[in-house]
């Protein structure tokens, strides 16, 4: 049994995006900070930004979208690049 | 004396012979008018009246009667001037977005040049508006947030040091003004502007490249395609007043970095940055012809 997580866009934010390439921005309106985000960590902010907010939707819907296996590895990174996109205060991840 | 320089009016009072003696070199061919109705900046330079004027004098500023900074040596007034109305600017012309760093124009075209104080930005800055670049400023990037033009700021350029004899042999008949030494920032001179950028002095130019440029000695040229998203991070560490404007912000600057190319550019010459800069105008209008 994997430990779910509920994730959200961190509360009062709107996320604002521009895309070069495979080098994602987004500025942050709550904090007012702008991030430099690789593919993976932009896609599942994407997702939560579209209202993905169960942590296995989301991973089982990311390995889908990079045509990957839902592995223990792949599932460990992709738990970690929340964790760090908790950090940066672009998220809010939370047990549920 | 009211000056204006590019958007902005400044009233200017002070009673020191050397500072208006230095500005008439420098600032000669600018516009001054006789009382105009309005000044964006009312500034003062004086000495203190007590006995500091007949032993190591010096020199305040005043801006609206009030004195920011602590006073600095006399002989550093002009400096002074020329840092203090750079501040008045940083701090009060907050309807355009701000950057540190010098802006060049040809052919209609924009080339922002950023870089960290000590890079050989004002060094290259003096030698390309020598050879043909046309100067918007040397320290102070404006982007009108309405258009996303530079908006021309053109002012004597800051030399510092070597810099200062490079660009006298680069320039021979360039002004120099005084030199300040024993500043903060080592010695600093001043180059007067050349005439059509003080002429053009209200004609924004639409940027086209944001270059990244670093003075190291003997290093071998490189110009370096850097990436958008790394450029905007970058140029918006340069500006002075992007968290102040929030996502309005982001989206100046993302459209700013959208219609530019980025370089990061590494020189040791300044006869081969002249090179490469006049190359990338071939290079656009290649590019225009092509497509």
């Amino acid at each position: 049994m994997h430990s779910k997580q509920s994730c959200k866009i961190v509360p009062d934010a709107t996320l604002h995006w521009k895309i070069w390439d495979d080098q994602c921005l987004v500025f942050n309106s709550a904090s007012g900070q702008t991030h430099l985000l690789d593919p993976i960590p932009a896609l599942l902010v994407r997702q939560i930004d579209e209202g993905c907010g169960d942590s296995e939707e989301l991973f089982l819907r990311t390995v889908k979208l990079l045509d990957l296996d839902l592995t223990s590895h792949v599932r460990t990174t992709l738990q970690q690049i929340l964790q760090q996109l908790d950090a940066l205060g672009l998220i809010e991840a939370s047990r549920s | 004396m009211w000056l204006r320089t590019g958007p902005f009016q400044t009233h200017l009072k002070s009673p020191i012979n050397s500072l208006g003696q230095a500005i008439h070199l420098l600032y000669g061919d600018f516009v001054v008018e006789e009382n105009p109705e309005f000044a964006d900046f009312h500034i003062q330079l004086r000495e203190p009246k007590n006995w500091r004027r007949f032993y190591r004098p010096q020199v305040y500023f005043y801006f609206d009667d009030q004195a920011p900074f602590k006073p600095m040596p006399r002989s550093h007034a002009f400096a002074m001037f020329e840092w203090c109305l750079n501040w008045c600017i940083e701090s009060q012309a907050n309807h355009y977005l701000m950057m540190h760093a010098a802006v060049i124009e040809r052919g209609g075209l924009a080339a922002i040049l950023a870089a960290p104080p000590g890079s050989g930005k004002s060094t290259l800055t003096a030698g390309l508006v020598n050879r043909g670049w046309r100067l918007l400023s040397d320290e102070l990037a404006l982007v009108d947030p309405g258009n996303g033009m530079a908006v021309p700021l053109a002012r004597p350029v800051s030399l510092k040091n070597q810099s200062i004899e490079v660009i006298r042999k680069f320039v021979p008949n360039g002004v120099i003004g005084p030199i300040a030494r024993d500043t903060i920032k080592g010695s600093v001179a001043h180059l007067k502007p050349p005439q059509d950028s003080v002429d053009r002095n209200r004609e924004g130019a639409l940027p086209r490249w944001v270059i990244f440029p670093r003075f190291e000695a003997g290093a071998q040229i490189s110009f370096t395609p850097y990436p958008k998203s790394t450029a905007l991070l970058r140029l918006a560490d340069h500006a002075f007043n992007y968290s102040q404007y929030g996502v309005k912000g982001f989206e100046i600057m993302a459209k700013l970095i959208d219609r530019c190319d980025a370089y990061e550019f590494i020189y040791s010459r300044l006869d081969d940055a002249i090179q490469v800069f006049d190359s990338l105008l071939i290079c656009d209008a290649r590019t225009m012809v092509s497509s």
